[in-house]
């Protein structure tokens, strides 16, 4: 592969050139950010000579409690830091990456962002986000007080690039009404994953003609949910040292994963064509669901008449291994990064991260709450709060990833194809997607 | 059968093809509307019900206060206001250009003017997006409204409607002295007010619900547009389908309004050609 | 009138604002042209020789590569399959559209209010009707269904079945469109002088004759157009298939699937090239159509 410069080019695109430069095209400016030289780009120097106070910008995927509370947090940290100003702009979630690419492509990106825990491998590769200062957060630090699964997925070449927000795990939910119906105990939950096999069996209604009427549970593949299997069956789905996907070459995951496909296309617990899985456990039509802490605030309102059980994800021996999937505040190769780092370090500080699991429901990543009494007051929370004891980092969070998952996927619902080649081509693609873009 | 018979039941036919019509585009319609008037949970259902349990205003208040709608409501009208005066302007002119007038290169710009509808917009919003910013107008009024004021597809609209009026109509106009501007202003504007309504009501329904460019654009609070704020009602785990719905129901509102005022030239029957 | 002994020199100057005046005309829409859409192209085009990943200034020059692996691509080629299966709707909505103008351009009390109606899906925001889309497409508790099953049918999968899940998209399309196909075959009506029509009807012809040798011909402008530009709207098809998504990507089309590379995967570069490729395939269409519908412009 020869290096672009600007002489191949213009060489072969002359005219277009002579076009793109008059019009000023930020494209084909040098990189001006070098990626393994964050230290060049500093403002903040400047900033501090003249006491002006520096402005960080930041964005966040949106929504009302998260911005409400971002907002009154701003507002705290710039009366505790007077040097620092933050304008804040709140991104809907659905769009996100859409926006900030094209401001990565220029030098119009935030100072400090959220971005998918997946994406902070392939920015860091490429210089758009730089390291946490050192001086600021120190790794021992965080990796003292952090729980490791929402923190490993930030590193890079040995460098924390950012800290954890928005920390899901895998919880079992299931309906209590239909599980007394079926002769289980609604109380307990499915405590194993036979146990929870076979209550997706006894809670699925079909009728003669082959309809279904309720399943038993609405699982379609959702890639936490079958990682977390994976890993508590002992198979290997991704290589660390290598940085790849190695399922489809290890028998204990593709095992696994045949087992739990075997859970649609065999027992017929669910179908897709019956029913959205969650709409349909928040009309009583689906028993039992795995999924995100975050549906214990959802739940209540979009449900307030569904009567359900939460618990731990069900368990191999002693593992309760639950893939954590977390976003991760980082800050862009032309931030301050002092400032920034000290602002990130207030939003994963204990205080901010207490209250933000109190007001929004979403899991702290400090291993010091893991005991507070006052989050763990809630019984359900409480379960929530648990099970980041057994948590793992989960691998497929980008939207790239989780979209090659859940095509391949959906073959394994819907199509005869081999179990094996259908895994192995998905295993590819996504080993693909880690090694593009960069 | 007598004549009135005839007459009679031709209308019958044609209002039963009409309510039929009516049913199905309205149904949904209808249900947007009412659904913006319910609870979130009325949402889930088991069957749902096309009537809200109560009529309560709650979603409406809620995005004005909680949401601002109040300001996203100006803007867009701000935005669409000045694109589809712009357009008008633009359009018709090259319309009219490319319709009545043979000069050099004329193939070649029209061609020009259509193949610029035939790129997808993921190929060149971000070097758009580089353009704009190198121009510092990133979150600004003029980087918002200037990409979207005018629309090749309605200047190929304006061409084709225009090529029909009649030469002679024009040429009658220059002999009497008129210069190429005033027989534009004089001749032309008058004679194609449906083309004018209809690239009127295009170009705001795009404006209206413009959301790709806004959404790159914009990152100021400020600036934001109705399409953007809808977006933001829903969040990674839970979608407002209440707050949406009543805010799709308030977006329509201008929109419907203005295509009412427009829709009169269609009835007025002016004919294009000006064979009277 | 002018009088005559001044005729020489004013004559010299009309030519001359003959001349001028067309690109008077149409210079506002060509500059605007040029800038936002041209010179984007233009910036374009580099980039799909190149790997760029959007996410950094940075790219190497790749030469031919992206073309090379475009030709290999089985999704690729897959995903312009599952677009031709969209050529369907363009027919559809052309013939629906005209049908109701025609309707609509009947003289009966009370016609403004279903132009009102008629028109209200294309003003609703594509995003709150395909939720609602998406509700009534449910297969086991959607209105749909339940409507099929009403009138003794069985229901069908819709967008959650890969076979029919293209046809719930343009059934969807359909129904928010067509109001503004309406809406040109109407201004195309009102262009048809009644004289005209009442001619052909003295001469004997019945309304449907009349409309199939004097109405329909005389709809041309109207025709070509929007023949011209559902075609090119249906190469272009994102939205619809973005929000009312099938199972096993078949309802992805191409625009899909290079926003799929270049905003999710990071390819850029490799999204640039496809997308050239696909200019060039809707640009020979487009002049195969006008070459077909004998179009006066080329």
């Amino acid at each position: 592969m020869k290096k672009y410069t600007k002489k191949t080019l213009g060489a072969l695109l002359a005219g277009t050139m002579m076009l793109s430069a008059l019009s000023g095209c930020g494209a084909e400016k040098a990189p001006d950010s070098a990626p393994a030289d964050p230290a060049a780009s500093k403002p903040e120097s400047q900033a501090a000579v003249s006491g002006e106070p520096v402005t960080l910008t930041y964005w966040q995927h949106s929504s009302a409690a998260r911005d409400e509370m971002m907002t009154s947090l701003v507002e705290r940290f710039e009366k505790e830091n007077p040097d620092i100003k933050v304008k804040c702009e709140f991104i809907p979630e659905a769009d996100y990456s859409q926006k900030l690419i094209p401001s990565l492509a220029t030098d119009t990106a935030p100072d400090v962002f959220q971005v998918q825990s997946g994406m902070v491998p392939k920015l860091a590769e490429v210089g758009a986000i730089q390291p946490v200062d050192e001086s600021v957060m120190p790794a021992s630090m965080i990796e003292q007080d952090f729980v490791a699964a929402a923190t490993d997925g930030l590193k890079y070449q040995d460098k924390y690039y950012g800290m954890p927000t928005d920390v899901q795990t895998i919880i079992c939910f299931w309906n209590k009404t239909l599980a007394s119906e079926a002769g289980l105990d609604a109380e307990k939950g499915p405590q194993t994953w036979d146990e929870c096999f076979d209550w997706a069996r006894k809670m699925t209604k079909t009728g003669a003609d082959g309809t279904m009427s309720q399943s038993g549970w609405g699982t379609k593949g959702y890639a936490p949910e079958v990682l977390s299997y994976v890993e508590q069956m002992g198979g290997r789905f991704f290589d660390e040292e290598k940085n790849q996907f190695v399922f489809a070459d290890d028998p204990t995951s593709v095992e696994a994963i045949t087992n739990w496909v075997s859970l649609y296309t065999k027992d017929k617990v669910y179908d897709t064509q019956f029913s959205k899985n969650w709409a349909g456990f928040r009309q009583g039509l689906v028993g039992m669901m795995l999924g995100h802490p975050a549906m214990l605030g959802n739940l209540p309102v979009t449900a307030p008449d569904l009567d359900f059980g939460v618990s731990l994800i069900p368990a191999n021996g002693d593992s309760r291994a639950s893939c954590l999937t977390s976003w991760g505040y980082v800050m862009s190769a032309k931030a301050p990064s002092e400032q920034a780092t000290r602002f990130i370090e207030f939003l994963s500080s204990e205080a901010v991260e207490k209250e933000w699991t109190l007001k929004t429901g979403e899991l702290p990543a400090r291993k010091a709450l893991l005991n507070d009494p006052e989050i763990l007051a809630d019984p359900k929370t409480a379960i929530a709060i648990n099970s980041l004891n057994d948590s793992f980092v989960g691998r497929l969070q980008t939207g790239a990833l989780n979209g090659a998952w859940s095509e391949a996927y959906e073959k394994l619902m819907h199509t005869e194809e081999d179990i094996q080649t259908i895994l192995s081509d998905c295993q590819a693609k996504l080993n693909e997607e880690l090694a593009s873009g960069l | 059968m007598t004549n009135k018979q005839n007459e009679l039941l031709k209308k019958a036919g044609l209002y039963l093809l009409l309510a039929v019509v009516t049913v199905i585009t309205a149904f949904p319609f209808l249900w947007m509307i009412l659904s913006s008037f319910k609870e979130s949970s009325e949402f889930y259902l088991l069957t749902p019900k096309l009537l809200p349990n109560s009529f309560q205003f709650d979603n409406f208040v809620e995005l004005f206060e909680k949401w601002s709608f109040g300001s996203y409501y100006k803007n867009s009208i701000i935005v669409t206001a000045v694109q589809v005066v712009a357009n008008i302007l633009i359009v018709l002119f090259a319309g009219y250009g490319f319709a009545k007038y043979d000069f050099k290169g004329k193939h070649v710009l029209f061609m020009i003017v259509l193949a610029s509808t035939m790129i997808p917009w993921v190929a060149t919003i971000i070097p758009l997006y580089i353009i704009t910013n190198s121009l510092h107008l990133i979150d600004t009024y003029m980087g918002l409204i200037i990409p979207g004021m005018a629309d090749a597809f309605s200047i190929f609209l304006a061409r084709n409607f225009m090529s029909t009026i009649p030469t002679p109509l024009l040429e009658a106009a220059r002999i009497d002295g008129a210069g190429e501007v005033k027989v534009f202003f004089r001749v032309v504007l008058p004679q194609v007010k449906p083309l004018i309504a209809v690239i009127a009501i295009q170009k705001m329904v795009s404006s209206w619900n413009a959301f790709q460019w806004p959404l790159l654009v914009v990152n100021s609070e400020e600036l934001r547009t109705l399409p953007l704020a809808m977006a933001k009602l829903s969040s990674q785990y839970y979608d407002s389908y209440n707050l949406k719905m009543a805010a799709a129901t308030l977006a329509i509102i201008p929109v419907l309004l203005l295509y009412i005022a427009f829709q009169k030239y269609f009835v007025e029957g002016i004919s294009l050609s000006g064979i009277k | 009138m002018k009088t005559q002994h001044t005729a020489v020199h004013p004559r010299k100057k009309r030519i001359t604002a003959l001349k001028a005046a067309p690109y008077l005309f149409i210079g506002p829409a060509i500059i605007y042209i040029f800038c936002v859409t041209l010179l984007p192209v233009i910036m374009a085009l580099p980039i799909s020789f190149t790997d760029w990943s959007a996410l950094s200034p940075n790219k190497n020059f790749v030469a031919f590569d992206n073309y090379v692996r475009l030709f290999h691509d089985k999704d690729f080629w897959t995903s312009c399959l599952t677009m031709l299966e969209f050529f369907i709707y363009v027919p559809l909505v052309m013939l629906l559209g005209l049908a109701v103008a025609v309707l609509l351009n009947q003289k009966l009390k009370g016609i403004k209010i279903f132009r009102v109606i008629f028109y209200s899906p294309v003003i609703t925001s594509t995003i709150a009707a395909a939720i609602l889309f998406d509700w009534f497409y449910q297969p086991t508790y959607g209105l749909f269904n339940a409507i099929l099953k009403f009138f003794g049918f069985s229901g069908i999968g819709w967008v959650t079945d890969s076979s029919t899940a293209v046809l719930s998209v343009i059934l969807f399309k359909l129904w928010k469109d067509f109001g503004a196909t309406m809406l040109i075959y109407l201004a195309g009506l009102q262009d048809i002088s009644p004289e005209l029509k009442e001619a052909a009807a003295i001469d004997g012809a019945s309304s449907w004759k009349s409309f199939c040798r004097i109405t329909f011909p005389l709809l041309k402008p109207a025709h070509t157009y929007l023949l011209m530009t559902k075609v090119i709207g249906v190469f272009m098809i994102f939205q619809e298939t973005y929000m009312l998504e099938g199972p096993l990507h078949s309802t992805r089309t191409v625009v899909n699937y290079i926003y799929e590379k270049g905003f999710q995967s990071f390819q850029m570069g490799y999204a640039s090239a496809m997308s050239f490729v696909l200019f060039v395939i809707v640009m020979i269409m487009t002049i195969i159509q006008y070459k077909v519908t004998k179009m006066d412009v080329l």
